[in-house]
C-alpha cells in the first residue's frame, strides 16, 4: 500500500493512525501537503520517521516542501523528495490509502 | 456474479461522528454502493469507532442520529462486513459491549491484511 | 494505467483540489488514463460555477474545465451538490452531476483509485 498522509502530525490524528497501518513488507509512504512537517529534522517526529525508513521507503512532495521554506537538508535523511510524477508512479506500484 | 468478479471496496471511517458531515456521507454512499452486488465493506479505526457508540440521542442537536442505520447495513443494504479495529477502541475507553450492533472486531494487523485485498479504500 | 479520483475538500480552504490538479496533470503527461473526478463532501464546491477568485490568483473553476476540455470526467454527487446549493443552476455544466452510483463505478473500472 502507498499510504498518502496529507495532514500535519502536530495537529491532525491522520499520521499516527497511518503509522499504525504502515506494514513491514513492501508498504510506502508519501508525506504531501501538511504532511511534509513531520520529515522536518529536529522535530517530533524526526526518530520516528528515521525508523519507518529502515523498513519503509518514505517520500516528501518536493512543491509542498518548497512552498514551505523547508530545504532538502532540513528533512530526515532517507526520505526522498519526488515531484507530482514520483507521485504518479507510486500510486501506479501501490494501492493509495489516504490519511487526512 | 460470482465472488471473484466482485470488486472489493472498503470504506476507511476515521472521524467521530457530528462533528463534520464525513460520517453522514460516508453511510449515504454505503447504502448506495450496497445496491449494487459488489463487495462492500466498512472499517472503523481511530475516533471512527465513535460512531458505533450505542446511546446516542440526537434530539437535542435536531439532527438525525445516523448511528441507527448501522444494525441494518448488512442485512439490508448488501455490505458484507462491518469492521471495527480493536486498539482504537481500547484506546478510547470502548469495548464490543458498548457498540450498538454486532459488529466484527478486529486487531490492526488483521484489519491491516483485509484492507491489503481491497481493489479500492474510500477514507471518510 | 486507468487512475480514477475522489475529491472530498472544497476549493482555496483546501489544498486537496490543487494536489489533485497536479496530480491529474503529471498522470496524463506520463500516459496514464484519468477515468473521472469524482467530487463528493465539501469537493462538490469546487464545480460551483459562480467562483470568481480575484484575477491574480489561480483559477480553479479554470483549471478543471481545462481537464474537461482534455477528455476528463468530472462527476459532482448529486446528493451532496443538492445539499450545498450546487444543483442545475449553480453547477457549471448541468452534464457533471450524478449518483454516487458513479464513484463506485469509478471503483470498478480504475486500476488505482485516489483521494484528495
Amino acid at each position: 500500500m502507498l499510504h498518502i498522509i496529507k495532514k500535519s502530525p502536530y495537529e491532525s490524528s491522520a499520521f499516527n493512525d497511518a503509522v499504525n497501518y504502515i506494514g513491514q513488507n513492501d508498504d510506502v509512504v508519501l508525506l504531501a501537503e501538511d504532511g511534509v512537517y513531520a520529515a522536518k529534522k529536529g522535530g517530533k517526529f524526526e526518530e520516528l520517521l528515521r525508523n519507518l525508513t529502515k523498513k519503509n521507503s518514505v517520500y516528501c512532495l518536493m512543491a509542498d516542501i518548497k512552498a514551505r521554506g523547508i530545504q532538502e537538508n532540513e528533512i530526515v535523511e532517507n526520505i526522498k523528495v519526488i515531484d507530482y510524477k514520483g507521485f504518479v508512479e507510486k500510486v501506479v506500484e501501490h494501492n493509495p490509502m489516504t490519511w487526512s | 456474479m460470482s465472488e471473484q468478479e466482485k470488486t472489493k471496496v472498503m470504506f476507511v471511517c476515521r472521524t467521530a461522528p457530528y462533528g463534520t458531515i464525513f460520517e453522514q456521507e460516508a453511510i449515504e454512499a454505503m447504502i448506495m454502493f450496497g445496491a449494487y452486488e459488489q463487495d462492500i465493506s466498512v472499517s472503523f479505526v481511530g475516533d471512527g469507532v465513535f460512531s458505533l457508540k450505542k446511546g446516542q440521542d440526537t434530539a437535542l442537536l435536531g439532527k438525525k442520529n445516523f448511528s441507527m442505520t448501522y444494525p441494518i447495513l448488512i442485512d439490508d443494504f448488501e455490505i458484507s462486513h462491518i469492521y471495527v479495529e480493536k486498539e482504537s477502541l481500547e484506546e478510547r475507553g470502548l469495548s464490543g459491549d458498548d457498540l450498538m450492533t454486532e459488529v466484527e472486531i478486529v486487531d490492526r494487523n488483521s484489519l491491516k491484511q483485509k484492507m491489503n485485498e481491497m481493489k479500492a479504500l474510500l477514507p471518510f | 494505467m486507468k487512475l480514477g479520483v475522489l475529491v472530498k475538500e472544497g476549493p482555496y480552504m483546501h489544498q486537496a483540489i490543487d494536489t489533485a490538479y497536479n496530480f491529474i496533470v503529471a498522470a496524463m503527461e506520463s500516459g496514464h488514463e484519468i477515468t473521472g473526478i469524482f467530487f463528493y463532501n465539501d469537493g462538490v464546491y469546487n464545480r460551483c460555477s459562480t467562483l470568481e477568485p480575484p484575477r491574480d490568483e489561480r483559477n480553479i473553476t479554470k483549471l478543471l474545465s481545462e481537464l474537461e476540455l482534455k477528455g476528463v470526467r468530472l462527476i459532482v454527487c448529486v446528493a451532496a451538490g443538492k445539499r450545498r446549493g450546487v444543483v442545475n443552476q449553480t453547477v457549471c455544466k448541468v452534464e457533471e452531476i450524478s449518483g454516487l452510483g458513479q464513484l463506485l463505478e469509478l471503483c470498478i473500472t480504475s486500476d488505482r483509485m485516489v483521494t484528495f
